[in-house]
């Protein structure tokens, strides 16, 4: 069905040819109502549509304006299972389909899905010899070299040998997390690994040294949980692809419930050693909703000893 | 780095200054003396203990904002206390008061003790002893209280049988001394070393490493509505506890932590914890069957009373039952990266390894 | 070594795992639950060692603390060793944080050394060259910086 656009001055409606002016004006005339009318009815559907409190899925960014229920400490509630649903833990920025490593082994269990940057920018803006070291990292990925010696962390993606994620990744794992809040203290609890983060929102705390998933003190700026993450460990990853940062990684964390069902996610990394500047990252984390849904155990050590201890001659299964 | 992080240490003072709280490294510090002198240490203890026994007389249990019995905060589960009744008490469930603290003195002293011909670790270098932190006397003689004879029960023949079993592959050497041979869940960091029952109680007189329970002995318990969940310091294994009466999961999912459901008795939390993993030596050698059925409630304000009963038909001919009084103590809790840098596995596999070909050496 | 020589081996996965880690834990002897692994498995208590050289690494982790040291040889020649050592869950307790023992600091151990005949060992005494000791060495009374026997 065609609409002539005869509410756009640009296009001026044809004249027919013709030598019977009043049937021809007769037809024209029912047929710009007609027009008209389908021209006004499609204008008035996409109105609709438009409006986020339809039934079509609105654009990213176009939810209406939502204040979230209070929890016990009179601040929006997060207390659920969240999850996102994103494939960055493959690669943050950008990346096409793969077929991961050993794909004559895996075939599509192994291959890695494409994916769209949630990189502001679209890219980490890494220093020039940073970027070379993260083309290293890509390329020796999924190296293992356990060892009983400090220099065991010039190893591939920590992920592979069942590593805490760190932070923000922990947040974009395949896996859900719980959040469990309280005035003094938020916890986060994940399903990858049953990684363990305490939020200290009264009083803040400080840690005695580096590690894994790092030193988290929030705080509320209206709606919004902010969280500090300081004293990270320069062992993680911050996906499959080889993103790093050393050990003076400093993240700051933007939780905002957006609607009942989604927080929108943001963290700004910065590194001096690694970065030429603070980046950020943003997504969307979907509240899961299955009737007695909880996080099923995820623990990982036992699928990854033999790749880990098996080069060292240290696994040895039992002979039949 | 070091100058960064005291930037950024000097940067959250500034800004937090209301409601930091500072740890000062050593050095600056004067070590708490209950910390560095085993006397000093035992007569906090019978204080410490004399004072939360008081504290309960008068005192009515908090509830959160919610309305559920609050058993928040951060509890110590070391103890002196063993898990069996030494044979030596047969029949004497508790001690007296003054029994209970020569008890307390004698293990703690037995702690203290250092030789340094053995391979252990010392007190004064790491800190780690029991009695350094805030351990207290204990009047049970045994933490186990069920059966009345404060010991396990007798095992079951399926149990007699994997013992023997297990005897003989050890002597066959199979597996080959390896990862699966350690048991031993913590020496894998696969778990922590209280998943499970979050005491076993503490074996008076042996190292301080493999007796009294004093390495990483401490636990969480958070609440949010509708939840509980236990945090342990070791392998900082967390169990979620829903409290809105949902089904277990199926049966044929299962979990090295058990999967936890809990329920309101008065003000006691009830926790049922089933679909494990068979726990094998982690619990005492229990099977896949077992069913941990553990009871929180304070018995004071600086005190939780924790009882847990262990119930596995594979393996025990009867349910049995412990008890024990936790204090609370500070916050907060540390990451316990367990895996992610278990040179202590690699090390004691190697050890293994060392001996089993001396021994084979010895033998040609 | 890497993956890439792994090609020709069958990846074993989650199920074979867990199904020896079943078939191993019903077929052990029950023994009540040591909170640790056994010193002896690791380190040989015939090979007591004294050890003095500066710090080159601090590793503040659990289970246990580990400290890396320069050791200078009669010979000359400079072995790095590891020096295993508590958990830091109880450090942190007593006040102990990252910045406590700066590498380059001089000590001296009295340790076991591995069983394997690594330059590893279970440290039992660490001290300062003046005798204080580097973790538990503040200043209250009744702390004294000398070895018990």
């Amino acid at each position: 069905m065609k609409v002539r656009m005869e509410l756009n001055p640009k296009y001026p409606t044809p004249k027919l040819g013709g030598h019977r002016p009043p049937l021809q004006w007769a037809i024209n005339a029912v047929g710009a109502v007609c027009d008209r009318a389908l021209a006004i009815a499609m204008i008035v559907t996409l109105c609709i549509t438009a409006n986020p409190a339809a039934a079509q899925a609105p654009a990213a960014g176009l939810f209406p304006a939502y204040t979230a229920p209070r929890a016990i400490d009179g601040k929006p509630n997060l207390n659920g299972i969240w999850q996102a649903f994103i494939t960055a833990n493959w690669d943050v920025e950008a990346h096409p389909a793969q077929p991961g490593p050993h794909p004559e082994i895996m075939g599509v269990w192994g291959a890695g899905p494409g994916g769209q940057s949630i990189v502001e920018g679209g890219v980490i803006p890494y220093k020039p010899e940073a970027l070379a070291k993260k083309k290293e990292n890509l390329e020796k990925r999924t190296a293992v070299k356990a060892t009983n010696d400090p220099h065991r962390y010039d190893t591939g993606d920590p992920e592979l040998q069942c590593y805490r994620p760190g932070v923000p990744r922990a947040n974009y794992m395949p896996f859900p997390f719980q959040i469990f809040q309280t005035p003094s203290e938020i916890l986060m609890v994940y399903e990858y690994k049953g990684a363990v983060r305490t939020i200290y929102m009264d009083p803040h705390r400080e840690a005695p040294t580096d590690s894994w998933m790092g030193w988290s003190n929030g705080h509320w700026e209206g709606d919004t949980l902010v969280v500090d993450v300081t004293a990270l460990n320069d062992h993680t990853w911050f996906d499959r692809a080889g993103n790093y940062h050393s050990d003076a990684l400093h993240v700051v964390e933007r939780y905002t419930p957006i609607s009942p069902y989604h927080l929108k996610y943001e963290a700004t990394i910065e590194d001096p050693n690694v970065f030429t500047r603070p980046w950020k990252i943003s997504f969307p984390l979907y509240r899961r909703v299955e009737e007695n849904v909880q996080l099923v155990e995820f623990n990982c050590v036992p699928f990854v000893e033999e790749l880990m201890y098996a080069p060292l001659g240290l696994y040895k299964p039992p002979s039949r | 780095m070091r100058n960064r992080v005291l930037a950024l240490l000097a940067a959250v003072v500034i800004l937090c200054a209301p409601v930091l709280i500072a740890q000062a490294p050593s050095g600056t510090k004067a070590f708490d003396p209950k910390s560095v002198d085993p006397q000093t240490a035992i007569k906090a203890a019978a204080e410490s203990a004399k004072a939360a026994a008081a504290a309960a007389a008068n005192w009515t249990p908090p509830r959160t904002a919610w309305g559920d019995p609050d058993l928040q905060g951060y509890w110590l589960t070391a103890t002196y206390t063993p898990l069996q009744r030494p044979p030596e008490l047969a029949g004497k469930a508790f001690y007296t008061e003054e029994e209970a603290l020569a008890a307390f003195k004698k293990a703690v002293e037995s702690d203290a003790e250092v030789d340094p011909r053995t391979v252990h670790y010392d007190w004064k270098e790491y800190g780690m002893d029991a009695w350094q932190s805030p351990v207290r006397p204990n009047r049970r003689t045994s933490l186990i209280f069920d059966p009345e004879n404060g010991r396990l029960p007798a095992l079951t023949p399926e149990a007699q049988k994997r013992q023997t079993d297990g005897r003989a592959a050890a002597r066959a050497r199979n597996p080959q001394v390896g990862v699966q041979t350690l048991n031993n869940w913590y020496t894998r960091c696969i778990t922590g070393n209280n998943a499970g029952p979050m005491t076993r109680g503490g074996n008076p007189g042996s190292d301080s490493a493999a007796g009294a329970a004093g390495v990483t002995a401490e636990a969480q318990i958070f609440q949010a509505p509708g939840y509980a969940v236990l945090i342990m310091q070791s392998n900082s294994d967390a169990r979620i506890i829903p409290l809105d009466g949902r089904p277990h999961l199926a049966s044929n999912v299962r979990n090295w932590l058990g999967d936890s459901r809990g329920h309101w008795e008065g003000n006691t939390l009830v926790v049922e914890t089933t679909n494990f993993i068979a726990p094998g030596t982690n619990f005492l050698g229990g099977t896949a069957r077992t069913k941990l059925t553990e009871r929180f409630a304070l018995a004071g304000p600086n005190t939780l009373r924790y009882e847990f009963t262990l119930d596995d038909p594979g393996t025990w001919t009867q349910p049995w039952s412990a008890e024990t009084l936790i204090p609370r103590i500070d916050p907060p809790l540390y990451e316990f990266a367990c895996h992610e840098q278990n040179y202590g596995l690699m090390n004691v596999v190697k050890g293994a390894q060392t001996r089993e070909a001396e021994t084979e050496a010895k033998k040609k | 070594m890497n993956l890439k020589h792994k090609e020709g081996s069958q990846m074993r996965m989650t199920i074979a795992i867990i199904g020896m880690a079943i078939v191993a834990g019903l077929l052990l002897v029950p023994v009540p639950v040591s909170a640790h692994h056994a010193f002896s498995a690791a380190f040989d208590e015939n090979k007591p060692i004294n050890l003095q050289g500066k710090v080159t690494k601090v590793e503040l982790v659990n289970p246990h603390s580990w400290l890396w040291i320069d050791v200078t040889g009669e010979d000359g020649k400079v072995t790095n060793w590891g020096v295993e050592g508590g958990p830091p869950v109880n450090l942190f307790r007593n006040g102990i944080t990252k910045t406590s023992l700066p590498v380059g600091s001089e000590i001296k151990v009295f340790a076991y050394q591995a069983k394997s005949g690594e330059s590893k060992c279970v440290g039992v005494f660490v001290e300062y060259l003046d005798g204080k000791k580097v973790f538990m060495g503040g200043s209250a009374p009744g702390a004294n910086g000398q070895s018990s026997k």
